[in-house]
């Protein structure tokens, strides 16, 4: 079994802009990497998702304040001013929908993978990491009125 | 036994093998607690017939002794080390878990673990979740098992 990078890479941008343009009616673009990881952006909400089976791993969203912020008043077609609980709850749809996508990237690799459930982290000043030796798939993306990063981490099982 | 139960006995079990610390149920039975603070969170997902999550969330200084037990040199600061070694204790708590939520754990698959490390944050899983919520103290302060369960 063997998944590369490359096609990983753009099975991420496909499932998360599908999503974006479907349910959230925004459209999102891949940025340019090198200008983010050189001035890292302060995120204060992360959503993530562990998956196991064939492929074990996890997708993490990160997303600065505003970002988070401007997409849940679009998705809920309401205006949110603050990180509340429908911030939250919509963060953790947004990994569990994304994660959803990838499943059905595996599958047509005929790679089995199961979802576990979405939790949020909201705070400032906060790291995360993963095991050493994972694959790592990282993207930023533009989204009209700001950015996030998608990084997923991931062990295939031979 | 109940999960609450067999979740104190394979932490205890775990920390008296593997981290050669004594533990024991918190005598003060928090039941969440909104903000952590200089503290990380280990966490790995459950998957499969039961959909989940597991946290240990440990306090930086009770991470650094935790750590200092598991590598036998005094730890004082957050390292990568630390991060691997609550990672670990994640995974092996998980692994434990899936064998009480399945015969042999056959039906579930863990993810991968992560941590979660930093001065301030809270830990959110999706609205409805079973949440078994379990502190611990040990000689350096009080940590938290964490397991919330689709219903």
């Amino acid at each position: 079994m063997n998944i590369l990078k490359t096609d990983l890479h753009g099975a991420i941008i496909a499932t998360a802009q599908e999503i974006f343009s479907t349910m959230i009616f925004l459209d999102i673009e891949e940025a340019d990497a090198e200008e983010y990881e050189q001035n890292t952006p302060e995120f204060c909400l992360s959503s993530m998702l562990g998956f196991g089976g064939d492929i074990r791993g996890s997708i993490e969203l990160h997303f600065p304040r505003e970002t988070a912020v401007a997409i849940t008043s679009q998705f809920l077609g309401m205006d949110v001013m603050q990180i509340d609980e429908d911030v939250k709850d919509a963060m953790g749809e947004l990994a569990n929908m994304i994660a959803g996508g990838l499943k059905a990237f595996f599958a047509e690799k005929n790679v089995k993978a199961e979802l576990a459930i979405p939790t949020t982290v909201i705070g400032k000043a906060y790291s995360t990491r993963s095991i050493p030796g994972a694959e790592r798939v990282q993207i930023y993306f533009v989204c009209g009125t700001g950015i996030f990063l998608a990084d997923m981490k991931y062990v295939c099982n031979s | 036994m109940e999960i609450q139960e067999q979740i104190i006995a394979a932490t205890v079990e775990i920390f008296t093998s593997m981290v050669m610390m004594d533990v024991a149920v918190s005598s003060v039975q928090d039941q969440n607690i909104e903000t952590y603070e200089d503290t990380i969170t280990g966490v790995i997902g459950l998957a499969g017939t039961h959909k989940g999550v597991l946290a240990i969330h440990v306090p930086h200084n009770v991470a650094f002794a935790i750590t200092g037990n598991f590598l036998g040199m005094e730890i004082e600061e957050m390292t990568e080390d630390v991060e691997d070694a609550i990672g670990e204790l994640a995974n092996m708590l998980g692994g434990n878990v899936k064998s009480i939520l399945s015969e042999k754990g056959r039906d579930i698959d863990l993810s991968l673990p992560s941590t979660i490390s930093g001065k301030e944050y809270g830990f959110h899983t999706i609205a409805g979740a079973e949440k078994t919520f379990i502190p611990f103290d040990c000689q350096n302060g009080t940590f938290y098992v964490e397991l919330q369960l689709e219903k």
